[in-house]
């Protein structure tokens, strides 16, 4: 027998060959089945999936025993695990995992619709077997994950803003990890829902689209703060499909002239979803994707849940970081340089729009009316995050990192439109407002819509 | 004794692994599977096939027996060989088979590496029961034996033949399903010199096939 742990069979547990599985009932009857997941939970248990209560499911509760053969799919080398029955789980990160990996394995297989995890059998691993067998060289990486891990964080620790942090980040999943599509998401606790700030390798950029928490792999990963990954995908943890059946479940029309479609691969083959956390708290999601099947393993996982740490823990030091600044009155209002354009914003949900286009809504929203109507009202250019912080109209989430967050996504979003108002940083925590239309504000949700002119 | 519900489907679990990029530097990747055996079926096999085969009239392989002549052909037609047996202390131990064959009286004769399967060969030879899965990864049909006793004897000569014979088959299996043929290869690779056999009668058969009906008794 020789001594190995579980950690460096994890290959061998991806899926890719199935595993064979032995039990036994009260009288020594055994049974044998090929199964396609075993599932790592850590160095010491496993997790296998319960969907139908069968002759394996039976001798399993009977005599908490069960013998796994495993195949490493890159060097054929075939481990025997001895397993005792823990738990079973049917809720958690283990169970959503297993849930997600099952649906693409369906869908992959022909079965989607009929498989459905009941749970997760977890077992303690009591004696890992290495059993002769023909082995073929092992492949050479295409890249190492773990330096490519450290780099990327080297090269965050350098960055000074919330959105160099976000672009830094996935040019390093490009470059270092060889990611050509990904997106960066934060949530906001309070509506449940995430919205996107970043995004690398589409046609269009989708800042300010959203998902919800539970929704698609990017929503159950943020709910149950653990990655998610699909080798198969499947229609099932789509995003789009999430998007959409949320609109439709809103039942409003409204929901769609508000909604800024998700950027994503047309047929990804791939994907996954880790979330970005600090001391425990959900910050949002780093989601990859890719055409090739099965390209991201349990080594990607780790590297990128590294990665999401530390931008974690270096967005959580942004806000502390960020100082009161003393407010300036502006002293040059560069003059309005177009025709009048109508900036409307509905109360019912804070969306803004100009002219007929709609540009955001939420907490990004609500700023911008204020910025505006500020602007509007005192002449003034320049802002600071603490004042807006502070500002009970603006409701504004408890964790205050959403702010940051918010105010890229409403330049990005102003930016992309290339539209008459801008928003530009200053040094930290200040940020100045440029107009170069003559606007009209109207407030549409309220009883008396007030306008005023610029 | 059933190995799953009625109206359940079960895990297929034989999938296309896509593409293996990480196998890319690995020689033999060009091996040519068999054109006979990469005969695709696109609909994948159902347990009602081998069910409602057993209801009409069939001819049984020999008096006693739970194998008809088409289920003895598909377990010496090069599949998938999965076995398990029990400890004295009563805890399963799994095993992996190359090949098998079965005698015109029904017994059949499962031709395994000795080394991989020392815990699975030392559990029977002290007593253990013994199950034994057939699966064919192009359509997924799975068939399951069961016997309360089986004895290890050494491999034969004449096993030699059969043994290449239906690991080329698997391998072929394999590629159709779009493992790389180095790897199909190398799981199927053996050492002539260190085989061990497994006879036994089998008492029961089920069907393990993903779908309605998987894990029923076929009736002998």
């Amino acid at each position: 027998m020789t001594l190995v742990t579980l950690d460096v069979l994890r290959g061998s547990l991806e899926g890719f060959v199935p595993s064979i599985l032995a039990t036994c009932d009260d009288e020594g009857m055994p049974n044998v089945s090929l199964i396609s997941q075993v599932h790592y939970v850590d160095r010491e248990h496993v997790a296998l999936s319960y969907q139908f209560f069968n002759k394996t499911r039976k001798n399993i509760l009977a005599t908490r025993q069960a013998s796994v053969m495993i195949v490493d799919p890159a060097t054929v080398a075939t481990h025997r695990l001895t397993l005792s029955y823990v738990e079973t789980q049917t809720s958690g990160p283990v169970f959503e995992s297993m849930k997600a990996k099952l649906a693409g394995i369906a869908s992959h297989t022909g079965m989607a619709g009929i498989f459905k995890l009941l749970g997760a059998d977890i077992f303690r691993v009591t004696a890992i077997e290495a059993l002769p067998s023909l082995t073929l060289p092992q492949p050479v990486p295409a890249r190492d994950l773990l330096s490519a891990a450290r780099r990327t964080c080297a090269e965050l620790s350098a960055a000074a803003e919330l959105d160099e942090l976000m672009d830094v980040t996935l040019d390093a999943l490009h470059r270092r990890f060889g990611i050509a599509h990904s997106m960066a998401l934060m949530v906001d606790p309070a509506l449940g829902r995430l919205y996107t700030i970043a995004s690398r390798g589409y046609l269009v950029s989708g800042i300010g689209s959203e998902v919800a928490l539970g929704e698609g792999i990017i929503g159950v990963a943020a709910r149950e703060r653990t990655p998610i990954r699909i080798g198969h995908m499947t229609s099932e943890y789509r995003y789009g499909a999430a998007v959409r059946d949320s609109a439709r479940r809103s039942g409003m029309n409204w929901s769609q002239a508000t909604e800024i479609p998700f950027p994503g691969l047309a047929a990804p083959a791939s994907q996954i979803a880790v979330p970005i956390l600090c001391g425990g708290d959900l910050i949002g999601v780093l989601f990859a994707e890719s055409e090739q099947a099965m390209r991201f393993n349990y080594d990607d996982e780790d590297a990128l849940m590294l990665v999401a740490g530390h931008l974690g823990a270096l967005i959580r030091l942004l806000q502390l970081d960020d100082d009161a600044v003393p407010m300036r009155m502006a002293n040059d209002i560069a003059p309005p340089s177009e025709a009048a354009v109508l900036v409307r914003h509905f109360a019912a949900d804070d969306s803004v729009f100009l002219g007929h286009d709609y540009l955001i809504k939420g907490v990004a929203g609500r700023i911008l009316w204020k910025l505006l109507d500020e602007n509007a009202k005192t002449g003034r250019t320049e802002f600071n995050t603490r004042e807006l912080r502070l500002d009970p109209g603006l409701r504004l989430p408890q964790n205050s990192e959403n702010l940051d967050a918010r105010l890229v996504l409403l330049r990005k979003r102003l930016d992309e439109r290339g539209s008459c108002i801008r928003i530009e940083k200053c040094e930290r925590g200040r940020f100045r407002l440029h107009v170069s239309a003559a606007l009209v504000l109207q407030d549409a949700g309220g009883a008396a819509p007030r306008l005023s002119i610029i | 004794m059933s190995a799953g519900p009625r109206g359940r489907a079960r895990a297929r679990p034989w999938q296309r692994p896509g593409p293996w990029d990480n196998l890319s530097a690995i020689p033999g990747r060009d091996a040519q599977p068999n054109e006979q055996t990469m005969a695709r079926m696109p609909i994948p096999a159902s347990p009602a096939d081998d069910l409602s085969a057993r209801r009409g009239p069939h001819d049984r392989l020999a008096q006693g027996s739970v194998l008809t002549a088409e289920l003895s052909a598909f377990l010496q037609s090069g599949v998938s060989v999965i076995l398990a047996s029990v400890r004295p202390d009563r805890t399963p131990v799994a095993g992996i088979a190359l090949a098998c064959r079965v005698d015109p009286n029904g017994s059949v004769r499962v031709l395994l590496p000795r080394a991989r399967n020392d815990a699975l060969l030392d559990a029977i030879q002290q007593g253990g029961a013994i199950a034994a899965t057939f699966s064919r990864p192009r359509d997924h049909r799975s068939i399951q034996l069961k016997a309360s006793a089986a004895c290890v004897v050494n491999a034969r000569s004449d096993d030699l033949p059969e043994i290449t014979r239906q690991c080329c088959g698997m391998r072929d299996e394999l590629i159709s399903a779009d493992y790389a043929p180095a790897f199909a290869a190398a799981f199927v690779a053996f050492e002539p010199s260190a085989l061990a056999a497994i006879e036994f009668f089998p008492a029961r058969a089920f069907v393990q096939t993903p779908g309605p009906g998987a894990g029923s008794e076929l009736p002998s």
